[in-house]
C-alpha cells in the first residue's frame, strides 16, 4: 500500500496531475464530433422514373408480393384495434 | 430435475395430452365481471386470503390481444428439489422492469422467497405464453391479474400437496415464505420438498382460487426489489443483442437505400473487397414500400468482424434510384402541413357548434404548433444474429415482439413457425423501434443465403438514417372565449403523416389510434369542440415512438391552456382546472366514428376527470406552485391522460442572461391505478423527464433531397448528464380499491415538453410553439 502512495505523491510533487476544467459540452446540432469521421459509401443517384410525391400522393407499392400485402393488412388491422 | 413444469401429459379432467404447451388460454375479460369488493359474509377462509370472486376484478383488453393470456402455472413456474423457483418472463426487458415485475407478482402471490427465485426469458411463442408484444404500456395492466392467478394456482397446488402428505384438511395449512405450514402441529415443508407431489395435481379452476389480501403483499407495491439484472447491467456482464457470439459467425453491415422507397441500381464492390477481413459483398433483397417491417434491401458487406464490414461498406460505390420521395424536404413539408391546418380537414369530432361559437366569441386565441420527426436512438442500435440449420431458423435479437418476429420470420422465409426460434436478449432501450423486426429479417435471410451464422449490426448512422420515425406534425388550436374569459369553443386541427402509411399505400389520414391520442379524447369541459384531421402524405417510414401522437397533441393542448391563461391574466393551473371541469366520467363524443381507448374497455378505463384534476392538484402542491422563484426562473404545468394513466408535470426552468436553459427541478404526479413496482415507475418518470427534455430542446430529424440529414448523437443530440434535470420528484397516487392498473412506460413523456415551454414563458415571456427549442432562447 505504501508504494502506490509514494508513487502518487511523486506524481503530485512533479505537478503532472492534470487540472480538470469544467466545460460545457456544446449541445446544438452541427457541433462537430472530433472523434468520428462521418464517412459512408460513395453514393450517387439516378433520376427516377417514378412521379414525384406531392401532398396528395405517396409512393404506393404497386407490385408488392401477396405475402407482404397480407402481412400489411393483418398488422394494420391489429394496430387499428389494439394500438401499437 | 425440476418439477411443476411441462405436465401436459398429466391427466386433467380425464383427458390426457402429450403436448407440454397445452395450457388454458383464457380471455380474462370474459371470466365475469365482479363489480367492487364485497364483504365475505360468513365465509371463513385461510387468513389473509380473499376468494377470487371477492376480489374487485376488472376487464382489460388482454384477452382480445393476439394469442390472449395464458395462466397455466406449469407454463410459467418450475420448482427444483432444492427449492429454487424459476419463473418465466415472457415480456421483453428494455428498461421498464417487466422482466422483474411480472415474475415478482407471481412470486408474491405464491409466497416465494424472492432471494430463491430465478428468472428465465421466454422464447417467442405466443401460443404457449400468450401475447408477448411489449408495447403500448400494456404489460402490467394486462398481466397483473393473470400473474396473480398463476401464483395463486401454484400456491394452491403446494398447499394441497402438503395437506395430502400430512393427511389434514387443506384449510388447516397455509403458505408462509417459501414453505407450507400446518397450523395445528407446526409442521412445515419447503417448496422444494413439495414440488414433485404438487406437480401431480390438477391445476385449480380460476374460480376456486384464493388471492392474497393486498395488505399482505410483501413485494407488490413495495419498491423494495431491484431489477433482476441490475448487477449484471452495471458491471457489464449483462448480455444484449450484440453480445451474442456463435462459432463461425459472419459480421454484416448493409448499405440501404438512402431515400424511402428507393432501390439500388448498381454497385461496385472492388474497393470494398480489398479491405482486410471483408469476405463478400452482395445485394440483399428489399421490398417495395410500404411493406410492414420487411427489409429495405441494399448491399451487404460480409466480414470476419464488424470493423472490417464497416470499412468495406465505406469503400463501396453505389448508384441508387431514389424513387418518388427524392425531393422530400422538411422545410417545404412543414409549409405544406401548416397550410393544411389553416383550412378545413376531415372532421373527426364535432360537438355542439364550434364554428358558430368561434364566430361569436368575444376573443379567439390561435396557436399553431410544429413538431418535427423524431428518432428513437435508443442506446443500443438494432442488431440481430441468425443461424440456419437443416431448414430451421434460430435468431437472437433485442425485440419487443418475439412472437410477432417469429411469425414474420416464418412468412418471409416461407417455413413453418414451428421451425423458427426467437431468443430475446435484453434490449438496450426500445421506445418502439424494436417492435419492428426488419433487422431480424435481414439477418435471417443472410444466414440462409450464406449458410452460416450471421450478425447484422446497424451502426448509429444506420439507426438514424433508416428509423421508423416519429411523425412530423402541425397542430392548430383556436380557442374562443366569452366576455368572462371562459372557453366556449375549441377547434383543433392536426395534420401529420400516419403510421398507417407503413402498411397501406397512399394513406393520408391518421388512423383511430392516432386520433385517440390527445385529439378526439380531449376531456375539457367545453360545449363546442371540433377536431379535424387534414390530409398529410408520408414520405418516409413512420412508426411509433414512446407515447406516439400524444407528444404533439399534449404539447399543443397544454401550451394553449397556458396561452389562454396569459391572455386572460390568470394562473395557468387555475385555468387548467377550470377547463378540466368537475370530476366526472367523460364519455367519448357520440360524433366520433371509431373511438379508441388504448384497446381497453371504457367500463374499466373511462376518461375520469376526477383523476385528472387530482394529479394536477397533487403535483401543484408538491412542486410548491406559486412559490417565489429567483430571477430568471419560471414554472410551467401540464397534464395529460395517455395509455389510460393520468400524469401531471411541473417543470421549473432557469434561463440565464445568455439564454442558456437549465432545469433545476421536475415534479411529476402519476395515477396509474394499482401499481406493482414503484421503483420502476419512478425510473420511468425520471427517464421521461430526460427524454422529454432531449425531444424539446434538441430533437429534430430533418430531410433534404429525400435523405435524413442527421447521423449520430453529434447532430441528433440527446441530453447529457450535465443538462439533465437536477432533481426529479415522482408522486405515485395510491390506487383506490378496485382501480385497475394502467400504463407507466410511456405516459410520463407527453406532458413534459408543454410544461417545460410553459415554464420558459413564465420565466422569459417567450412562447415556444415550434420544437425543438434549440437556439430560440439565445440572446
Amino acid at each position: 500500500m505504501l508504494k502506490p502512495m509514494l508513487a502518487f505523491l511523486a506524481v503530485v510533487a512533479a505537478g503532472s496531475l492534470p487540472v480538470v476544467a469544467q466545460t460545457t459540452t456544446p449541445t446544438g446540432p452541427g457541433a462537430a464530433s472530433q472523434a468520428r469521421p462521418a464517412r459512408g459509401p460513395e453514393q450517387t443517384s439516378v433520376p427516377s422514373t417514378a412521379p414525384a410525391a406531392t401532398t396528395s400522393q405517396t409512393t404506393g407499392a404497386q407490385n408488392q408480393d401477396s405475402t407482404v400485402k397480407q402481412m400489411n393488412e393483418t398488422e394494420k388491422s391489429k394496430i387499428e384495434k389494439f394500438g401499437k | 430435475m425440476t418439477y411443476f413444469q411441462n405436465l401436459g401429459e398429466q391427466a386433467s379432467s380425464g383427458q390426457t395430452s402429450s403436448s407440454p404447451t397445452l395450457g388454458r388460454v383464457e380471455n380474462v375479460s370474459r371470466r365475469g365481471l365482479f363489480k367492487g369488493a364485497t364483504a365475505l359474509g360468513g365465509l371463513v377462509l385461510a387468513a389473509s386470503m380473499l376468494p377470487r370472486s371477492a376480489m374487485a376484478a376488472y376487464a382489460t383488453g388482454a384477452g382480445a390481444m393476439p394469442h390472449g393470456v395464458v395462466t397455466d402455472p406449469r407454463v410459467f413456474v418450475s420448482i427444483a428439489p432444492d427449492g429454487i423457483v424459476t419463473i418465466v418472463a415472457h415480456r421483453s426487458e428494455m428498461g421498464t422492469g417487466v422482466r422483474t415485475s411480472l415474475p415478482m407478482i407471481v412470486a408474491d402471490e405464491m409466497g416465494a422467497d424472492w432471494a430463491r427465485v430465478r428468472i428465465v426469458q421466454a422464447p417467442g411463442d405466443e401460443a404457449k405464453y400468450g401475447n408477448q408484444d411489449t408495447d403500448g404500456s400494456r404489460s402490467t395492466r394486462h398481466y397483473l391479474l393473470p400473474m396473480r392467478e398463476i401464483g395463486a394456482s401454484a400456491r394452491t397446488m403446494l398447499e394441497t400437496a402438503a395437506a395430502q402428505r400430512w393427511k389434514v384438511p387443506v384449510s388447516e395449512v397455509k403458505t408462509g415464505v417459501h414453505e407450507v405450514v400446518h397450523d395445528g402441529s407446526g409442521r412445515r415443508l419447503g417448496f422444494g420438498e413439495l414440488a414433485a407431489d404438487a406437480s401431480k395435481l390438477t391445476v385449480p379452476a380460476a374460480e376456486t382460487l384464493r388471492l392474497k389480501d393486498p395488505k399482505e403483499f410483501r413485494l407488490i407495491g413495495k419498491g423494495a426489489v431491484s431489477i433482476t439484472d441490475l448487477r449484471d447491467i452495471t458491471t457489464g456482464k449483462a448480455g444484449y443483442g450484440a453480445d451474442v457470439r456463435l462459432p463461425g459467425m459472419k459480421y454484416v453491415v448493409i448499405a440501404r437505400p438512402p431515400v424511402t422507397g428507393g432501390k439500388m441500381v448498381s454497385f461496385d464492390p472492388a474497393e470494398a473487397m480489398k479491405v482486410p477481413g471483408v469476405e463478400r459483398v452482395m445485394e440483399v433483397r428489399g421490398w417495395p414500400w410500404p411493406s410492414k417491417f420487411q427489409p429495405l434491401g441494399g448491399v451487404a458487406v460480409i466480414a470476419s468482424n464488424t470493423g472490417s464490414a464497416i470499412k468495406g461498406r465505406n469503400a463501396l460505390k453505389i448508384v441508387w434510384d431514389d424513387g418518388a420521395n427524392a425531393k422530400y424536404d422538411s422545410v417545404a413539408y412543414r409549409a405544406e402541413l401548416e397550410t393544411a391546418v389553416r383550412a378545413p380537414g376531415l372532421v373527426v369530432r364535432n360537438d355542439g357548434d364550434a364554428e358558430g361559437a368561434l364566430k361569436t366569441a368575444d376573443k379567439v386565441i390561435v396557436g399553431e404548433y410544429y413538431l418535427p420527426h423524431l428518432a428513437h436512438v435508443s442506446m443500443e442500435p438494432p442488431v440481430a444474429t441468425a443461424k440456419w440449420t437443416n431448414g430451421k431458423m434460430e435468431v437472437w435479437a433485442p425485440v419487443q415482439s418475439p412472437g410477432g418476429t417469429r411469425e414474420d420470420l416464418a412468412k418471409t422465409l416461407e417455413i413453418s413457425a414451428d421451425d423458427v426460434t426467437v431468443n430475446t436478449t435484453l434490449l438496450g432501450g426500445g421506445f418502439g423501434r424494436k417492435s419492428k423486426c426488419d433487422y431480424v429479417l435481414e439477418a435471417a435471410l443472410l444466414a440462409r443465403e450464406l449458410n452460416a451464422p450471421v450478425r447484422v449490426q446497424w451502426t448509429r448512422e444506420d439507426d438514424v438514417h433508416h428509423d421508423y420515425l416519429h411523425t412530423v406534425s402541425a397542430e392548430r388550436i383556436e380557442a374562443g372565449l366569452d366576455k368572462s374569459g371562459k372557453v366556449v369553443a375549441w377547434r383543433h386541427r392536426s395534420a401529420a403523416p400516419t403510421i398507417g402509411s407503413t402498411f397501406v399505400a397512399d394513406a393520408k389520414h391518421q388512423i383511430p389510434i392516432e386520433l385517440g391520442m390527445g385529439l378526439i379524447d380531449m376531456p375539457f369541459d367545453i360545449a363546442n369542440v371540433r377536431c379535424e384531421n387534414p390530409e398529410a402524405a408520408a414520405h418516409t417510414r413512420i412508426g411509433w415512438l414512446r407515447s406516439v401522437s400524444n407528444i404533439p397533441r399534449a404539447f399543443a393542448v397544454q401550451s394553449m391552456v397556458a396561452e389562454i391563461a396569459h391572455a386572460t391574466g390568470r394562473d395557468p393551473k387555475d385555468v387548467l382546472l377550470e377547463l378540466i371541469g368537475p370530476a366526472r366520467i367523460v364519455p367519448f363524443s357520440a360524433s366520433v366514428d371509431k373511438p379508441w381507448n388504448y384497446g381497453e374497455p371504457v367500463e374499466s378505463y373511462p376518461i375520469d376527470t376526477g383523476r385528472l384534476r387530482h394529479v394536477v392538484e397533487l403535483v401543484a402542491e408538491k412542486a410548491g406552485w406559486g412559490r417565489k422563484l429567483p430571477d430568471g426562473h419560471g414554472m410551467g404545468i401540464a397534464v395529460h391522460r395517455s395509455f389510460v394513466s393520468y400524469i401531471a408535470t411541473v417543470v421549473e426552468v432557469a434561463i440565464d442572461k445568455k439564454g442558456v436553459l437549465t432545469v433545476p427541478r421536475v415534479d411529476t404526479a402519476i395515477d396509474c391505478g394499482q401499481f406493482v413496482n414503484p421503483e420502476r415507475i419512478q425510473s420511468q418518470m425520471e427517464g421521461a423527464a430526460v427524454m422529454g427534455l432531449s425531444v424539446a430542446k434538441m430533437g429534430e430529424i430533418s430531410f433534404k433531397n429525400g435523405r435524413v440529414q442527421q447521423s449520430n448523437y453529434d447532430d441528433y443530440p440527446v441530453v447529457r448528464i450535465d443538462e439533465a434535470p437536477r432533481v426529479t420528484n415522482t408522486y405515485i397516487v395510491p390506487a383506490a380499491a378496485g382501480t385497475p392498473p394502467s400504463g407507466a412506460g410511456e405516459p410520463g413523456l407527453p406532458p413534459f415538453a408543454p410544461a417545460l415551454c410553459n415554464a420558459i414563458f413564465a420565466a422569459t415571456g417567450k412562447r415556444i410553439r415550434n420544437l425543438p427549442i434549440r437556439d430560440q432562447l439565445a440572446v
